[in-house]
């Protein structure tokens, strides 16, 4: 029954599906349990970015040197290399000083993420990717819609975590025992190989399942822990990962620069809380934009209370305009309530400030939470409360400056 | 969002273990409906191989494997980033995220714009190839809605991709 559908519209839709390339193969094998592997390496990525910032210490990029066109490093390796298509044209060649590492990927990619954090188990993290800074700046200016990824045909970006390895174990006995209380090793539905890189102890995990992909590496240097694997995109062979790791140099690191002082938290989102109440209270849009990330702020509601999936990223951009759009037309006003909440989640407090949207048919009430990233306090996340009753159709009834045109529904 | 919908179909009963062949055949077919969504491939594929395993495990009984299959995996999925974004800071994403083409609008890349109701229907309808009937019963809404909802996706799809007849 395809007769009601828009023939043009088929034909597009079956021409860029072409493209997608579905597995070749499917373990319909029961796993062994329910955890999520992605999720295990999200967790540890999420405290790594997000987590212990104990020396208060947050820098925007690393020292970093680029050699264009460099021979990749052959350290020896007791892991199976293997020859790599597209990677003879020319690589580059990334140090971290500070972090301890060289690492050589191909020609195209470049940090566009670098966090120092010196905390007490995270070190810090590096970002890479083929994404240009053009292409970052485009999509700043649009939403993300709720889903937030378009899917891709590029190579992976490349995330290198470091973590301090204070009790001395091995990478084997890293990737398998919880990295915090409660939470799932690493090698959770992955094969731990133990392997050599450089010389150095390492561990390459590798799917338990029909792919058979290799998913990340630990490495063990410097007393410490270096974590890589590839987020995103499309791997184009199960061992591309193993290509990029082999070429991974520690290196003596220098020591972190000295902390400068940090307002503490609660000082700082006390300050933030009332900077907010006061732009809004003057419908100052441009000030409140100043007091937001530069490219997407985080829309997410809760019905009865309860998360119930479903989350945008809006252009911090469009916001913006929306915003100045409602403030003009005299229809929109939103009221903070500057003292801070504190709320814990997992392990770490949370802060935020009450707000009431009121508008002629409705008032919302949004929590607006404040988070520190790169040494600035910002508000970051909106979470917008909702009723059952107020959805339409199970659409989140979002309207400007949250949704560009009429409303979300 | 989505409403539990694997409890409610009630079509013909016909064992899925009956029917892992087509169980084989629906699995890259929702793979892609799944990147249509907007599900990395990575987890496109956990997602599906999941929801095949469940449908592997189930004694739910059902029509359109590809359609119940399509439900789950996408529940799976959703379950699975919104864990992620709560834990992840925005520039994470940021940077990682693909671009949309600014000149080249893509069918797909429009498609994410669309609220979640309308994806569901027209990513059922386009690329699984799912009847309105069988649209309706897969995710639990009037057959009637599926026709409007479909009506108005491929309006905003048009108008978006510029061609809007």
């Amino acid at each position: 029954m395809t007769d009601d559908l828009d023939g043009d519209l088929k034909t597009r839709f079956d021409r860029e599906l072409a493209r997608v390339r579905a597995p070749a193969t499917w373990s319909l094998e029961r796993r062994r349990s329910s955890p999520l592997g992605v999720a295990v390496r999200v967790a540890l990525v999420a405290a790594l970015l997000a987590g212990a910032t104990v020396g208060g210490l947050t820098l925007r990029a690393a020292r970093e040197s680029q050699t264009v066109a460099l021979a990749s490093p052959s350290p020896s390796a007791a892991a199976s290399p293997s020859p790599t298509a597209g990677t003879a044209s020319g690589f580059v060649t990334y140090d971290n000083e500070i972090l301890g590492y060289r690492i050589t990927l191909p020609e195209g990619y470049r940090r566009s993420i670098s966090r120092i954090e010196a905390g007490q188990v995270s070190l810090g993290v590096d970002l890479y990717t083929l994404q240009t800074e053009r292409e970052e700046r485009d999509q700043c200016l649009r939403d993300s819609g709720d889903v937030g990824s378009l899917f891709s045909d590029r190579d992976p970006d490349i995330r290198i975590g470091v973590a301090r390895n204070a009790p001395g174990i091995s990478a084997v006995e890293w990737v398998t025992t919880p990295r915090s209380p409660g939470a799932p090793p690493l090698s959770t539905h992955q094969r731990v190989e133990p392997v050599t890189i450089g010389g150095r102890e390492a561990v390459r995990l590798v799917a338990d399942n029909a792919t058979a992909m290799t998913t990340a590496f630990v490495i063990r240097a410097n007393d410490r822990m270096y974590e890589l694997d590839a987020i995103q995109g499309l791997r184009p062979q199960k061992t591309w990962l193993d290509n990029i790791a082999m070429s991974f140099v520690a290196l003596q690191p220098t020591p972190f620069p000295v902390p400068t002082a940090t307002t503490p938290p609660r000082d700082a989102t006390r300050q933030l809380g009332e900077a907010l109440a006061k732009a809004f209270a003057a419908r100052d849009s441009d000030a409140v934009a100043r007091l937001m990330p530069t490219c997407w702020i985080f829309v997410s509601p809760l019905i009865d209370g309860q998360p119930p999936g479903g989350v945008l990223y809006r252009s911090v951009a469009l916001f913006t305009q929306g915003l100045r759009t409602r403030f003009a037309m005299g229809d929109l006003t939103v009221t903070i309530d500057p003292a801070v909440q504190v709320q814990m989640e997992g392990g770490r407090e949370r802060y935020f400030v009450r707000s009431d949207w009121t508008e002629p048919d409705r008032t919302t009430r949004i929590d607006l939470f404040l988070d520190e990233f790169d040494g600035r306090w910002q508000w970051r996340t909106a979470l917008h409360h909702y009723k059952r009753t107020d959805l339409i159709n199970n659409c989140f009834p979002y309207r400007s400056p949250w949704t560009s045109g009429t409303g979300s529904c | 969002m989505l409403r539990a919908v694997t409890e409610k179909v009630s079509f013909p009963a016909i064992s899925l273990r009956a029917h892992e062949g087509d169980l084989e055949d629906a699995l890259p077919r929702v793979f892609r409906a799944l990147v249509a969504m907007g599900a990395r491939r990575d987890e496109a594929e956990d997602a599906v191989q999941e929801a095949a395993v469940r449908a592997l495990g189930s004694r739910t009984v059902i029509e359109r494997i590809d359609g119940w299959l399509f439900i789950v995996a996408v529940r799976i999925w959703r379950a699975r980033r919104m864990r992620e974004r709560l834990l992840r800071p925005l520039e994470w994403f940021q940077g990682s995220t693909p671009a949309p083409d600014p000149v080249h609008a893509t069918v797909l890349g429009e498609l994410t714009r669309l609220p979640e109701r309308q994806r569901q229907v027209i990513v059922a309808r386009y690329v699984l190839g799912l009847s309105q009937k069988e649209t309706a019963a897969a995710l639990g809404i009037a057959q009637g809605t599926v026709t409007a909802t479909q009506a108005q996706a491929t309006r905003r799809l048009r108008s978006r991709l510029g061609d809007e007849r």
